[in-house]
């Protein structure tokens, strides 16, 4: 089962999964929350790494006094984790209220609608 | 006892003495000193507790040995299980091995028979002591153990990581600040009421809610990060562990407490010591914060908590407050005290296993290095001891019958008295005079023979006596001990001090008569013990025959004290006389001639008023102060007798005599012949009874007031004769300044002579025969000249 996340450790994971290397160095997330706006004490990230990693969403390869991290849960997963959570919650597990609640409450874009529909279409052909 | 429980509870007493110590500092210098220096401090005593280092000779060790030598000799073990108790000389050791070893094959039964059931499992408990010891200290462990388990459990269970970056930064800051490079976890936990620093090696500081101003913060964090940082859970659990093996010691549970202070204390002391003393009011406040939400749960174990409650919260706000830098004169006393803090604790000592052996060697026995050893050997003959005036050893004896070698070399004393006629009656009693100093290592030996020494007042004594009648007293603080072969014959141990401080050994391998004993002497079996209650001081007495013997302490034995069988024993042994009360009476004179004191103590206490009397008189007319002095002792206090002798050596002025009567004479008694002595103007016999009352200041202000008022008189008489006194130096004889001035008085029985080198003239009075100034003359030269070179004379 996937953990929750403070959502500054979301940051983190964010800058993570969008590092087109395989593993990512201290260096690299502090340099990019400093990109965001989003500086902090060296001890701050390794403390919330270090919860991450007790979360189950990063491990770590001790080389030398580098450490190397690679996520342990991808980007989708857990985004399907928090939907899944998110609907269980709000909508009691029932994805037409959410898909509804998406559509009434004008909160598509048309294209994302016509995607949406085609998606649909797909997976009931796949059935 | 198990050893090492033995050796615990020695540290636990060292310890405790420490702990004292202090405790004892801690009222006087609180304030002053380094809050961190209290609180380190305590581990010098943590560390005396749990380890048993200490150098060989330590203050306490001593004390074992002798509560060990005192347990070994009380304990109700059978003869077989006691460690010998041996002499320094070693010689009486292996005596005491054959005799217990004979004994335990030729007896068994009657060994078993007289352990009793309840001294078995006394013996068993004793034995086994160890062991609850330990299973208390161990149950007493895993409690501990658990509780804080269960405590962090609780912690954990409503844990939430504090997620918001700029607090952790701040955090971080503020650890950085303090020197600290490790990150720190922060989470915060609704439940608890203070903020507390968890986990010994990932530190995790727990906040009630971190919805608290900045400044307030960093002081917390700051306390908890200062404990982290000086590794206080382990301090902590280490004392933890402490009390728990030392769970009987109600001192080492309040040291726990007192650390448990001291940390916060200094805690709060180096926080201030970062942030300035400027902020000790914010830092003050900040505490009461924290202690304004009241916590749902105990946790004052093993954690380490900004406050742990209100009446520690008020002395800390006292301490913060008062809270300065140290100055340079704190330091060095720091420096000192700490010193002597760490040289008191491995001086304090600790009881040592391997020492059991050399503690029933030493036990009460005195540091005898460099003194003199003497060896005394009486064959066939009488000797009485007494004190030596030269500090030589001399002796007078009858040079046709006896034979007396003397060597007194370097610190080597040797003695050795014998006969030379193979008939010998003992009549001639031999006066041995020794230097009244204290003795190492005393042997005395005695065959056939008869021995009266009371002179010895420090040594280890060993002492052999075969066919002899030896007659030894302990003078009143003699310290030292008494290690005692006494066969067929009489042997009589008087101890004026109760045995304080001395041991006793008496091995007795007579086989016939009795022994009389001072109340508390205890027969067990074939060992008696002697104990007066304080523990202090043993009498082992073992018995495999009965001779005769007598231990005495300071009570004045009287005849009440006598056993019944001393009439039969005296009829049968010792004077081959039957026994009759006139028997005493007409042997005294023999005892007085032999210069036996003891024996004519006995005789002359058996005799009616009207003979004491005449023995007073006669001894007084010897003029015999020892045997007066044993005499005097023997009569009733305030008895006729004494009253109207007193007035008889009173009369004769005999101060030497009064003062023994006085010593047997009640406080009215002696205010009465007070007030005579007064009255006559006796001024030697004023100046004892004063002292005898106790009352020397009483004297002393009676002789400075009466040197003044003489002083007074004198001054007037020469005043009438011409001479003006100024003062003591200075005298004035015709308007002129006086030289030399000389008074002699009649018979040259007391002078005035005043030399002034200011002055001019010479003057003497002169006196007539009544004593009384007749006039003043100029000195001529010549008899200037005389005064002058007699009084150069011993210069030259």
């Amino acid at each position: 089962m996937v953990q929750q996340i403070s959502d500054a450790e979301l940051e983190i994971m964010k800058i993570v999964w969008g590092n087109p290397e395989k593993v990512t160095l201290f260096p690299y997330i502090m340099d990019e929350l400093a990109a965001r706006g989003r500086q902090c004490q060296k001890n701050t990230l390794i403390v919330l790494l270090s919860r991450l990693m007790n979360k189950g969403f990063l491990s770590a390869r001790k080389i030398g006094r580098r450490n190397e991290y690679t996520t342990l849960v991808s980007e989708t997963e857990y985004q399907k984790a928090q939907t899944k959570k998110f609907l269980d919650k709000i909508y009691e597990g029932s994805a037409k209220g959410l898909v509804s609640n998406l559509i009434m409450g004008d909160l598509l874009t048309d294209e994302e609608y016509e995607e949406l529909k085609r998606m649909l279409e797909k997976g009931k052909e796949k059935q | 006892m198990n050893a090492v429980l033995k050796i615990f509870l020695s540290m636990s007493f060292s310890g405790s003495l420490l702990i004292l110590a202090l405790l004892l500092g801690k009222r006087f210098l609180k304030d002053k000193i380094s809050r961190q220096w209290q609180y380190y401090i305590w581990l010098v005593v943590v560390l005396r507790l749990l380890f048993p280092f200490g150098p060989e000779v330590s203050l306490l060790g001593k004390t074992y040995q002798a509560v060990d030598q005192a347990i070994t000799q009380t304990a109700p073990f059978p003869p077989q299980q006691q460690s010998p108790l041996t002499t320094p000389g070693g010689n009486l050791a292996p005596v005491i091995g054959t005799e217990q070893s004979n004994r335990s094959m030729n007896s068994p039964t009657e060994d078993l028979t007289t352990v009793h059931p309840f001294q078995e499992i006394g013996t068993l408990l004793t034995d086994q002591v160890w062991l609850i010891w330990l299973a208390a200290a161990v149950v007493l462990l895993i409690r501990k153990a658990t509780v804080y388990q269960s405590f962090i459990r609780y912690i954990k269970a409503g844990l939430t990581p504090v997620s918001d970056i700029e607090i952790l930064d701040r955090l971080f800051i503020t650890a950085e600040q303090a020197g600290i490079k490790r990150p720190v976890e922060l989470c915060v936990n609704p439940l608890i009421s203070s903020p507390l620093l968890i986990g010994f090696f990932h530190p995790c500081i727990v906040l009630p809610n971190a919805d608290i101003s900045k400044k307030a913060f960093q002081y917390i964090v700051l306390h908890e990060l200062t404990h982290y940082k000086r590794r206080d859970m382990f301090y902590k659990w280490l004392v933890q562990i402490t009390a728990c093996l030392h769970w009987f010691n109600p001192l080492v549970h309040l040291m726990s407490r007192e650390i448990a202070k001291a940390c916060e204390f200094s805690c709060d002391e180096a926080v201030l010591a970062k942030v300035g003393s400027g902020n000790a009011q914010d830092y003050g406040k900040t505490l009461l914060d924290a202690m304004a939400a009241v916590g749902k749960y105990k946790e004052n174990l093993g954690s380490v908590t900004l406050s742990e409650n209100k009446k520690l919260l008020k002395e800390r706000l006292g301490a913060i407050m008062k809270f300065q830098k140290t100055s340079r004169a704190v330091k060095l006393l720091t420096a000192v005290l700490t010193v002597c803090i760490v040289l008191g604790a491995s001086f304090a000592g600790v009881y040592t296993a391997g020492n059991v052996q050399a503690a029933s060697l030493s036990g009460t026995t005195p540091d005898t290095t460099g003194r003199p050893s003497l060896s005394l050997d009486v064959s066939s003959a009488a000797v009485n001891v007494l004190a030596a005036t030269d500090n030589q050893i001399s002796a007078e004896y009858n040079r046709d019958v006896y034979t007396v070698n003397i060597s007194q070399q370097n610190r080597d004393w040797k003695v050795s008295i014998s006969c030379k006629t193979s008939m010998n009656t003992n009549d001639e009693t031999i006066r041995l005079y020794l230097p009244n100093v204290d003795y190492g290592d005393v042997k005395l030996k005695t065959d056939n023979g008869y021995m009266a020494c009371g002179l010895i007042r420090s040594g280890n004594i060993a002492g052999n006596f075969n066919m002899a009648s030896v007659f030894l007293t302990l003078p009143e603080g003699f310290s030292g001990s008494v290690n005692a072969i006494a066969n067929s014959g009489y042997f009589q141990l008087v101890s004026q001090d109760d045995f304080k401080n001395t041991t006793t050994t008496i091995i007795d391998n007579g086989d016939w008569g009795e022994i009389y004993k001072p109340k508390n002497f205890k027969e067990n079996g074939n060992t008696s013990t002697f104990t007066d209650g304080t523990e202090a001081n043993t009498i082992r007495v073992t018995r495999k025959g009965s001779g005769v013997m007598g231990i005495y302490t300071s009570d004045d034995f009287d005849t009440s004290n006598y056993p019944d069988e001393w009439k039969e024993l005296w009829q049968d042994e010792w004077q081959g006389k039957p026994w009759e009360d006139g028997w005493w009476n007409s042997d005294i004179e023999q005892y007085y001639q032999a210069d036996s004191l003891p024996l004519f103590q006995i005789a002359f206490s058996r005799l009616d008023g009207e003979e004491q009397l005449a023995w007073l008189e006669k001894i007084y007319a010897d003029r015999d102060l020892a045997f007066f002095s044993v005499a005097v002792r023997g009569l009733d206090t305030n008895y006729s007798v004494l009253s109207s002798f007193a007035e008889k050596v009173y009369e004769n002025a005999d101060n030497a005599f009064f003062s023994i009567l006085a010593d047997c004479m009640d406080e009215t008694e002696l205010e009465f012949w007070l007030d005579r002595a007064l009255e006559d103007s006796n001024w030697a016999f004023q100046s004892m009874l004063f002292d005898k009352l106790g009352k020397e200041d009483e004297f002393n202000e009676l002789e400075a007031k009466r040197e003044k008022e003489w002083a007074e008189t004198q001054r007037a008489e020469y005043e009438a004769a011409g001479v003006t006194m100024v003062d003591e130096k200075t005298y004035y004889y015709q308007g002129q300044m006086v030289n030399i001035f000389l008074d002699i008085r009649k018979e040259g029985s007391f002078y005035t002579l005043n030399m002034n080198p200011a002055g001019t003239v010479n003057i003497k009075i002169t006196r007539g025969t009544d004593n009384n100034i007749t006039g003043v003359a100029y000195m001529t030269e010549a008899e200037v000249v005389e005064l002058l070179g007699d009084m150069d004379e011993p210069d030259d």
